[in-house]
């Protein structure tokens, strides 16, 4: 942070954002920019090719979300000497202070693992098709997490922080990048179909970011899934035509007589914006042009999986349309019946469902952006807010607890090392045995990778020039090419 | 060697230094070397944290030195280890930007040369002055107010003008000239009122001969009670005040309101800003008690509160979590009163300003009582009287409850109360288990029950059969939230069937599941509600017993009654509302009346009749408490709090120093020490504390308060950070300005009308706001206010403004939150947003209720910020979303249709006039010849409501100039 006594906070950050703009003579969008250059000619505003703080490998994002906790141990972090240990008590890691208290006996994986790829990497069967895509992607293994409780884990995962009110990765990326189109948002989230996870929308939050860098959430399973999108009901297309082009003249006039203020002239082009939107984001959502093959690849063609299978190809559209980061959701909030990865009860039964939804959609998702060649520029990182304990969640229970301790992630596309694996936990799952790595850690490295150092990527909010990492946060340079 | 280097570097020195120390001239060693050393060493060589052992921060620990030996040798500044290291460059450490300048290098030799007098009481502190990387106890906020003499500038209209023209003036710019009476009424009403003025009322206004009548425009408008809803808006976002908790639950707050009531009440009323602050900080404690008081002290919990981390298990995350509770209520007493950012001092001093961790932890304790809750609204008197009132009623329930349970022990029999035909199974208070039976497994299966719900909070069920782990689990239930009967089989794709038919409602109904293999059909008082095609991928049987009003394993209840089970072979008609009890008959399987008192003995007969008889007593006592319930305020609770301790590094793992409730040590001309005793009672630590910030001689209260209504009438405040006056923040761009005006305001006894009507007479204020590239060239932000911003509508205002413009407006003032969402509850509250145009939803935004993930798409769009987190200063942004949330929202579209309807009634069939009108209405003017011809023909061909969405969503419309 610079150590110059700012005369005014905004001067402060215009500073900060016309030094980052001449750094790298990038785009952002032109509401954006008049925010943040208000005062600087609109038509200032550069709209071509950019090189943020650093050469970026990804220009897009993708995270998958699986939230209730997804436990390591069953899916995608072998343990054989947790099968040796199957029914014993687990000793000499301190005390277990675990969510609801109640730590019971080692339970071996409930799925069996086998290994995969090239690489070999073990999965269990619970993902035979991601099983098959492990040569794409990087494992890590010893990611830890503050709180065992979902929402302020769910909020870290997603904010950086455990607390409302923090901008949210996609905000934080629109907000150091900008937009790749001029017809579509920037940051879209696709809650899964069966319903919001807890915390609702607070984890796609802007924060305290300006709404610029807001998300919008397609609800694919509305007929309605964008506010605001469609003209409603009972208004002709010839009077909407005919009161946009009064409107337009109204407000042409009034940007002419009071020259000087950018957001008259922002709000012509929002309008303009806005009716380009009302073509391209049901353009996005039909899927008429996508081969049977491609719907197959995804699981459309299942009943089960068809509302998930949707939100992958729609995530593939839409990257590929430009949007800078879409975050989808695979499962939704807390309680009974389960609709996400909290297995408090049985983990096998609440996994094979969960698993089911996620494998074979996400598999085709992966498959179908390398043969587009989209995974050169996309980085797609998939995680759960935490895992599961080792361990039953009671005595002679089939379930597992929350575990902040140490849980998996898997990242894949630009700039990785893939097929590979960085950080490991202990013999049983519970603890990070090597190179623990942090979510602000995960975080540092998904803003390298687009091109952005995560400590000088940065909002004045409250008295703290705030940052996606806090104070943390150190990119993990040993999975990067 | 390394002597003699530096020995010629010395000699080298300039000589034209400031005046040497010499011997005990305390004010001398004050003036020039403590400034050195507090600048470049002591943030890191100081007693709490000896970098290298080395403190500077004394005399006697100075010579002592630190692992590399003494660092000073009085008397032979080329033999002291300090200097050598400092000009050799390696301290301060590299990384430093500021460094040691050779005057300060060469002030230094003298004074090690002249014998490094240092007085023996002095110890420096990091604290004491401002430098380049931090602010001292002479950071300019943490001044005394002065009293500046206001410039003498000829044709300054007022105090205010002189201050804003002598800055201008100094940048060779001009104001611009005033802003006609139409753009004035206008500007001034958005303003005041956050509604646009009426066409009666701009015609009234041009045409006012009267001199004054810009003075009486200002005061009809503070007397107006809209003024109160508007800068009540505006407060609600500096105290982050918000109706729901936020976190996973999000629970809505149902007596939050009354705080907010209490804010538009207070600037109505126009109560004295010392009052203000004392009544939000302790008003639940103040003599005499009120009931404006109690409603105040909802400020100590208008934040955001995580409900799941107060009520774990987990005692460590019940600690964390209160810390963060606290941090959060710190950061806001600090923010909205004192302009100071003390949360940053939870685990170290505070890098920026002159705030210790031990201040925070002091401040803590200030509030260490406070919890989050509702209490009841009475006055202490009328407390007492309601509870003495209600004492006989729940002694006598304890009792009841309390010999329930006893019978419920000995029984262990289901309860039974009355139910829908004889008896029913009371499944509040108990459930029924029976034996697995394998024709319970073996579809098709017929259940029936008659169920009578007294809530949908949580789910009920009704029969659950084996454990849902099993394929052969199915169980009939209602879902949370919104009383669907529902049937869950986890073995079926669905396993979730639901009837959208809400049957949580206080009433008998008769529920019936048809289910087979491939097919599953639900039955509501003999009516077919839902018809499901399922298939069956699984099968492994994991047999357990079936429970009724209950499903165990997953301790989930049932609120309500159950009666009349019966379970059938095949899918039977279920068509007709049966008029008595069921009979068994060859396709039942099962079937439970719930109305044989249990068999057994005498005693046991006794026992079950006895418990009917207190069941019926207990509900009889429960209504007649809630019928004399008293309205309740969300100010949250209060408890002795027990020793406050600091935390090292801020972790609850590691107490350090124990610490009394005081002020802020930052301000040095106000005492900070409380005089209270570790166990001084809760009462007095927020009275002593609120009496400390509401001090006529705590300058931050004041300037803090005058910034924050300069900021809302200009766009900007003289500070720019209007929650932060630290050296993170912004720096006056008039200074002297704010002090009078603080001055000013102190001196009208904290009037906060006063103070808007000083504002808005100033030249500044009534100047137009026409561009001036020059200018702009200069001072691109216009902080200079060498014109008037204008500045788009907030969100609340916006629709407040279409409300107005449309005829709509309900213009109720106060009371409960209208609730433009249902709610549903799966552990999270899920708000369900609608829009309707009724009365009651067309009220001003202020009285929408805040909650955290209910907010509106439309406001969000708008900029409203997010309700738990202080937003002092809003950001207004243009996205293309909030130009489709202005297009198709069927808010705005519905206000088109509504200015539609009340032009032509109120302008007649004339196409021409109603065009006039809708200008009239929506701009304050009359439309050129131009665009009333454009309107008429857009009017003509598609109706006046498509002209009425374009001025609605016209700049013109949503800006003030």
């Amino acid at each position: 942070m610079s150590t110059d006594a700012p005369h005014t906070t905004d001067a402060r950050v215009l500073a900060t954002r016309r030094h980052f703009l001449a750094e790298s003579a990038t785009g952002l969008g032109a509401a954006a920019l008049a925010w943040l250059l208000h005062k600087e000619a609109l038509a200032a505003a550069p709209t071509t090719e950019r090189h943020p703080h650093l050469a970026p490998r990804a220009t897009r994002v993708l995270h998958i979300f699986s939230p209730g906790g997804v436990s390591q141990v069953d899916t995608f972090d072998y343990k054989p000497e947790l099968e040796k240990h199957d029914g014993q008590e687990l000793t000499g890691k301190g005390k277990l202070d675990t969510f609801f208290g109640k730590p019971g006996r080692l339970m071996k994986s409930v799925f069996p693992f086998r290994q995969r790829g090239q690489c070999g990497k073990w999965v269990s069967d619970l993902f035979p098709h991601l099983g098959g895509c492990v040569d794409e992607l990087v494992f890590l293994h010893s990611l830890t997490t503050k709180s065992s409780s979902h929402t302020p884990a769910c909020f870290q995962m997603n904010t950086g922080f455990t607390q409302n009110g923090f901008p949210s990765v996609g905000s934080w990326l629109s907000y150091g990048l900008g937009s790749l189109n001029d017809n579509l948002p920037t940051f879209v989230v696709l809650p899964d179909p069966r319903g919001l996870p807890n915390g609702g929308d607070n984890n796609w939050s802007n924060g305290f970011l300006p709404a610029d860098y807001q998300a919008t959430a397609f609800r694919t399973e509305r007929p309605d899934p964008v506010p605001f999108l469609a003209t409603p009901a009972g208004i002709r297309p010839g009077a909407r035509q005919a009161a946009s082009r009064l409107l337009a003249d109204l407000n042409r006039r009034h940007a002419e007589t009071h020259p000087g203020d950018d957001a008259l002239a922002a709000r012509l082009q929002g309008y303009e914006l806005a009716a380009r939107m009302q073509t391209s984001i049901p353009a996005a959502l039909d899927f008429a042009d996508e081969t049977v093959e491609t719907k197959r690849l995804y699981g459309l063609d299942q009943p089960l999986t068809a509302p998930f299978a949707r939100n992958c190809l729609l995530a593939r559209r839409l990257l590929e349309s430009g949007v800078r980061f879409v975050q989808l959701y695979n499962g939704g909030a807390l309680g009974s019946p389960r609709i996400n990865w909290d297995a408090h009860e049985d983990v096998k039964d609440n996994h094979a469902r969960q698993g089911t939804l996620l494998d074979r959609p996400v598999a085709g998702l992966l498959r179908d952006l390398r043969r587009r060649g989209l995974l050169d520029d996309t980085l797609v990182y998939w995680s759960s807010e935490f895992g599961r304990t080792p361990f039953t969640q009671g005595l002679g229970a089939r379930g597992r607890d929350h575990h902040p301790l140490a849980f998996t992630c898997w990242l894949a596309g630009a700039g990785l090392k893939k097929g590979t694996t960085f950080g490991q936990s202990d013999e049983l799952g519970y603890q990070p045995a090597s190179d623990p790595v942090t979510v602000y850690d995960l975080h540092a490295t998904v803003l390298h990778l687009l091109g952005l150092d995560h400590t000088r990527l940065s909002f004045y909010h409250n008295g703290i020039q705030r940052r996606l990492t806090d104070v943390h946060g150190h990119v993990i340079e040993r999975i990067l090419t | 060697m390394r002597n003699r280097c530096l020995f010629a570097i010395l000699i080298f020195l300039p000589l034209a230094v400031p005046t040497a120390v010499s011997g005990n001239d305390e004010r001398a060693f004050d003036r020039t070397i403590a400034p050195i050393l507090i600048r470049h060493c002591i943030n890191c060589h100081n007693t709490s944290e000896p970098r290298g052992g080395l403190d500077l921060t004394q005399r006697a620990s100075a010579l002592k030195g630190g692992k590399s030996g003494p660092a000073l040798v009085p008397g032979k500044a080329s033999k002291s280890y300090l200097l050598e290291r400092v000009i050799a460059g390696e301290m301060p450490p590299r990384k430093v930007r500021r460094r040691v300048t050779s005057d300060e290098i060469a002030t230094l030799a003298r004074w090690l040369d002249a014998g490094a007098q240092w007085p023996s009481e002095r110890t420096l502190n990091n604290f004491e002055l401002t430098t380049e990387q931090r602010a001292g106890y002479d950071w300019w906020s943490l001044q005394p107010l002065t009293r500046p003499a206001i410039p003498s500038i000829a044709n300054a209209a007022t105090p205010i003008d002189a201050f804003i023209l002598d800055a201008l003036q100094a940048r060779k710019l001009r104001p611009a000239n005033p802003a006609d009476r139409r753009t004035m009424i206008r500007r001034v009403t958005f303003d005041l009122l956050g509604l646009p003025p009426t066409p009666d009322e701009i015609d009234a206004f041009v045409a006012d001969p009267r001199p004054a009548a810009y003075e009486r425009l200002i005061d009809r408008l503070l007397a107006n009670p809209h003024y109160g809803e508007r800068w009540g808006r505006n407060w609600l976002d500096v105290v982050r005040f918000t109706e729901s908790d936020g976190f996973e639950n999000d629970r809505l707050r149902d007596n939050a309101w009354r705080y907010r009531d209490y804010v538009i009440a207070s600037l109505n009323d126009d109560r004295p800003y010392q009052q203000f602050v004392r009544e939000q900080l302790a008003g639940d404690v103040l003599a005499p008690a009120t009931r404006d008081g109690l409603a105040a002290s909802g400020f100590l919990v208008a934040g955001p509160y995580d409900e799941v981390q107060n009520v774990g298990v987990s005692a460590t995350e019940r600690l964390r979590s209160r810390e963060e509770q606290l941090e959060e209520l710190l950061s806001a007493v600090g923010g909205t009163f004192l302009g100071l950012t003390v949360h940053c001092a939870r685990c170290h001093d505070h890098k920026f300003d002159p705030i210790r961790q031990i201040d925070y932890y002091r401040l803590k304790a200030v509030f260490d009582g406070v919890d989050h809750g509702n209490q009841p609204f009475l006055l202490p008197d009328e407390r007492l009287a309601h509870e003495r009132r209600t004492a006989p009623l729940r002694d006598r329930l304890t009792h009841v409850k309390a010999e329930l349970d006893q019978l419920g022990k000995q029984t262990k029999l289901p309860v039974l109360a009355e139910g829908r035909f004889g008896r029913a199974l009371d499944a509040r208070r108990s459930r029924h288990q029976e034996p697995a039976k394998a024709a319970w497994r073996d579809l098709p299966l017929t259940v029936e029950c008659w169920v009578r719900l007294d809530s949908k909070a949580g789910f009920n069920i009704f029969v659950a059969h084996a454990p849902k782990e099993s394929a052969d689990h199915w169980e009939l239930y209602s879902y949370a939230g919104t009383g669907d009967f529902s049937v869950y089989i986890p073995a079926c794709r669905p396993a979730e069937i639901r009837s959208g038919v809400d049957v949580a409602d206080g009433k008998w109904h008769y529920l019936a599941a048809a289910i087979e293999e491939k097919r599953v059909r639900l039955f509501v008082d003999g009516r077919l509600v839902h018809d499901a095609s399922v298939t069956r991928p699984r099968a492994a049987p994991n047999p357990g017993p079936l429970w009724i009003g209950a499903y165990p394993p997953q301790n989930i209840g049932c609120a309500g009654l159950v009666d009349e089970v019966r379970i059938s072979r095949g899918v039977r008609a279920v068509e007709r509302l049966p008029e008595a009890a069921f009979p068994a008959d060859d396709q039942t399987v099962g079937i439970w009346h719930f109305d044989d008192l249990p068999p057994g003995n005498g005693d046991m007969k006794k026992a079950v009749e006895r418990s009917m008889a207190l069941e019926a007593e207990r509900q009889k006592l429960e209504a007649e408490l809630a019928s004399i319930a008293p309205p309740m305020v969300y100010s949250g609770t209060r408890r002795q709090p027990g020793a406050t301790h600091v935390f090292l590094r801020g972790d609850i793992k590691r107490p350090g120093v124990q610490v009394t409730a005081n002020g802020l040590s930052a301000l040095r001309m106000l005492p900070s020490e409380l005089e209270l005793g570790p166990d001084s009672p809760e009462s007095q630590r927020r009275i002593r504390f609120a009496d400390w910030v509401a001090h006529p001689d705590n300058p931050l209260t004041a300037r803090v308060l005058v910034n924050r209504i300069w900021q809302y009438h200009f766009g900007q405040g003289l500070v720019d950070t209007p929650s932060d006056f630290g050296f993170n923040g912004g720096r006056p761009s008039h200074p002297a300005l704010l002090d009078w005006l603080a001055q000013a305001f102190l001196d009208g006894g904290g009037s906060v009308k006063r103070l808007h009507r000083m504002i808005l007479c100033s030249a500044a204020y009534q100047q137009s706001s026409r561009f001036d590239a020059g200018a702009a060239a200069m001072d691109s932000d216009n902080r200079l206010l060498w014109r008037f911003p204008p500045r788009r509508l907030e969100g609340e205002i916006v629709r407040d403004a279409m409300l107005a413009v449309s005829g709509d407006l309900n213009r109720q003032i106060g009371g409960p939150s209208f609730r433009p969402f249902t709610v549903t509850v799966f552990l999270t509250h899920f708000y369900h947003q609608f829009d309707r145009g009724d009365a009651e939803f067309n009220r001003r935004t202020v009285y929408r209720a805040n909650v955290n993930t209910g907010r509106s798409p439309l406001l969000d769009a708008l900029d409203c910020p997010v309700p738990s987190v202080a937003a002092p200063r809003r950001r207004p942004t243009t996205t293309p979303l909030q130009a489709l949330a202005l297009m198709n929202d069927t808010f705005v579209v519905r206000q088109a249709d509504r200015l539609a309807e009340r032009v032509r009634r109120v302008a007649g069939p004339n196409l021409d006039t109603q065009v006039t009108h809708g200008y009239r209405l929506a701009f304050g003017r009359l439309p050129t010849a131009a665009e009333r011809a454009a309107a008429r023909s857009i009017a003509n061909e598609h109706g006046l409501a498509t002209v009425c969405w374009a001025l609605l969503n016209a700049s013109e419309f949503l800006y003030v100039h």
